[in-house]
């Protein structure tokens, strides 16, 4: 028996209502089995053994169980109501219960560890790509990625814009010395996946039904771009995604568009380079230059 | 920088909170509000990332009209330290937001590095008091200013709390010279559901502290009443807040509602309604 007569330290108190409104069974079922035999994380399932039941008040009519009861259906509703709004094609994919089910799973991994429950989130795809129960669904980790890639794209740090003026006065020596800098809330991504395809089922008049998601032989290029602070995800093609990637690894234009051609020596794309370029500038996608030399813009 | 006009620490009168449905209403209408109250996380970004239309527009918001910040995650209760990396964003989010003044809850938010995402309650005891007046002095220091800290609903208490809620706030302000954010609401549905007397609550909390009025919606499920935020103030809540007044006098007001949350108007009226009866109670002459 709990011996009525010490009170818990606050430090016990919170580690065992930590577990009392986490722990996935429920309330009742928790406080009848608090310390169960073996089973996958099994420290989610355990009451700490300083217990704190017997320190919450009797307030009748209401139980304890009850009162409890209110902060772990509150938890776990908050957190899932956010991961619906963070992952809405996951969720509307799977459907309801399913979703809720892989959810409850994760946060057994994966608990917040963020003070924002914005950031819930973030290692569902890496989570989702070991999870058997929906292996037979190997689209949901690419989708949860592309869904959680447009939240970094979102909150990404903001950035100038490279004034073209500033192009106009670069001088031949100062191409070849030039990086470009994409701007953060850039994303670059590369898949099999038919990412363009995700991204259309934001919209939600989109019928899921007669959506098959089928990988294609070769990866894909595509980007999350931010302007007016909405984001969205186009397609590239192989020399435009080459290039940027480049570009967002550090190589000046030059070297860029040589390794292109080198790459991709059956595409002719040397006259939209320019065209591509000046969007690129235009829509914030390359946000500002520097020299890699000592030396001036002429 | 630039601030919006008329902007003052001594301001009084009705603010409601920004929410993201009504960005647009509210930069196209420029209603007629006192201020506006900012939920901190909404603003803070992520981890590698604090930029994009949430801090522009609150930027553009600052820019029309004063602007609190109020946080639901500092945790000042929670038996882990102080969470400086939270601390330091919050600080840049003052830098930007020029808030008149800051606030948060008096409880914890999860422990041992993991967070529940809700607002949970304290036992009163000695133990918690010192801790929190730890905590609360060092935030402040690290913040370099003073914080207001409000007082939570609560769906059960504990056994061993050795002073009611009321003395609790007030110990905690004298010793760290925080200010309260007393939520009418709040007190409301704590005092139904672990059946203390409301009024009890109001009238013993210490003057000089109180910076702040919250009003929200509340809702009923079985015998226990939920702080829901998703409804209109009830009556109940509205009597509680013009005993407030009296006691009180000229305190900023705020109407939250986060959840269902209606058309602009809705909360305009809510907020006209609050501003009614501060000035019923102040004519009426009562006071402390």
């Amino acid at each position: 028996m709990e011996n009525k007569n010490k009170a818990p330290s606050l430090h016990e108190l919170q580690l065992w209502m930590r577990w009392i409104v986490t722990d996935p069974r429920g309330v009742r079922e928790a406080l009848a089995d608090p310390f169960p035999q073996a089973r996958p994380f099994l420290e989610r399932y355990t009451s700490p053994q300083k217990t704190a039941l017997p320190w919450i008040a009797e307030t009748p009519p209401i139980g304890k169980e009850e009162r409890l009861d209110i902060y772990a259906e509150a938890y776990f509703a908050r957190v899932l109501e956010s991961m619906k709004t963070d992952f809405s094609i996951t969720a509307r994919v799977l459907g309801e219960h399913s979703f809720q089910k892989l959810v409850s799973d994760y946060l057994k991994e994966f608990p917040s560890r963020s003070t924002n429950i914005g950031e819930v989130g973030r290692s569902f795809s890496k989570f989702i790509s070991k999870y058997t129960d929906l292996k037979d669904y190997p689209f949901l980790e690419p989708l949860a990625k592309m869904e959680w890639t447009l939240i970094e794209s979102f909150h990404a740090e903001n950035s100038g814009t490279l004034n073209p003026s500033k192009l106009s006065k670069l001088s031949n020596e100062n191409w070849e010395n030039i990086i470009f800098k994409l701007a953060p809330s850039t994303k670059l991504v590369r898949s099999q996946w038919p990412l363009d395809q995700f991204w259309r089922l934001l919209d939600e008049s989109i019928s899921l039904q007669d959506q098959t998601f089928t990988p294609s032989i070769s990866r894909n290029g595509f980007i999350f771009i931010r302007e007016n602070g909405a984001v969205s995800l186009e397609t590239l093609t192989a020399p435009e995604y080459f290039i940027l990637a480049q570009l967002n690894s550090g190589a000046n234009l030059v070297t860029s568009l040589e390794k292109a051609q080198d790459s991709l020596p059956h595409q002719d794309f040397g006259a939209e380079v320019m065209n591509w370029f000046n969007q690129w500038v235009r829509r914030g996608i390359i946000c500002d230059l520097k020299l890699t030399k000592e030396e001036a813009i002429k | 920088m630039k601030r919006a006009s008329g902007a003052d620490t001594n301001l009084v009168e009705i603010g409601v909170g920004l929410r993201s449905p009504h960005y647009s209403y509210i930069l196209e209408n420029r209603p007629n509000i006192s201020w506006f109250e900012a939920i901190s996380e909404n603003y803070m970004g992520i981890e590698g990332g604090t930029g994009g239309r949430p801090i522009a527009i609150l930027e553009k918001i600052r820019d029309l009209y004063p602007i609190v910040l109020h946080g639901v995650s500092l945790s000042i209760g929670s038996t882990d330290d102080l969470n400086l990396s939270y601390l330091q964003r919050l600080k840049n989010l003052i830098e930007v937001s020029e808030p008149l003044w800051v606030s948060d809850h008096l409880c914890w938010t999860g422990v041992k590095g993991e967070n529940l995402h809700d607002l949970l309650p304290l036992p009163y005891t000695e133990e918690a008091l010192n801790l929190l007046t730890d905590k609360i002095i060092r935030a402040q220091d690290f913040l370099k200013r003073p914080l207001v800290f409000e007082n939570v609903s609560a769906y059960l208490s504990f056994e061993h709390s050795e002073m009611p809620e009321w003395e609790f706030l007030s110990e905690i302000a004298n010793r760290t010279s925080c200010g309260l954010l007393v939520d009418i609401n709040n007190i409301y549905v704590s005092s139904v559901n672990q059946h203390f007397n409301p009024e009890t609550y109001l009238r013993n909390l210490p003057k000089h502290a109180v910076k702040q009025f919250h009003l929200a919606g509340h809702s009923k499920s079985g015998e226990c009443l939920i702080d829901t935020h998703d409804g209109p103030v009830t009556d109940k809540v509205w009597d509680l807040y013009s005993k407030a007044t009296q006691i009180y006098g000229e305190i900023p007001t705020l109407i939250e509602w986060d959840d269902k949350i209606p058309e602009f108007s809705i909360l305009q009226a809510e907020a006209n309604h609050a501003r009614q009866l501060q000035q019923m109670s102040l004519k009426g002459g009562h006071g402390k």
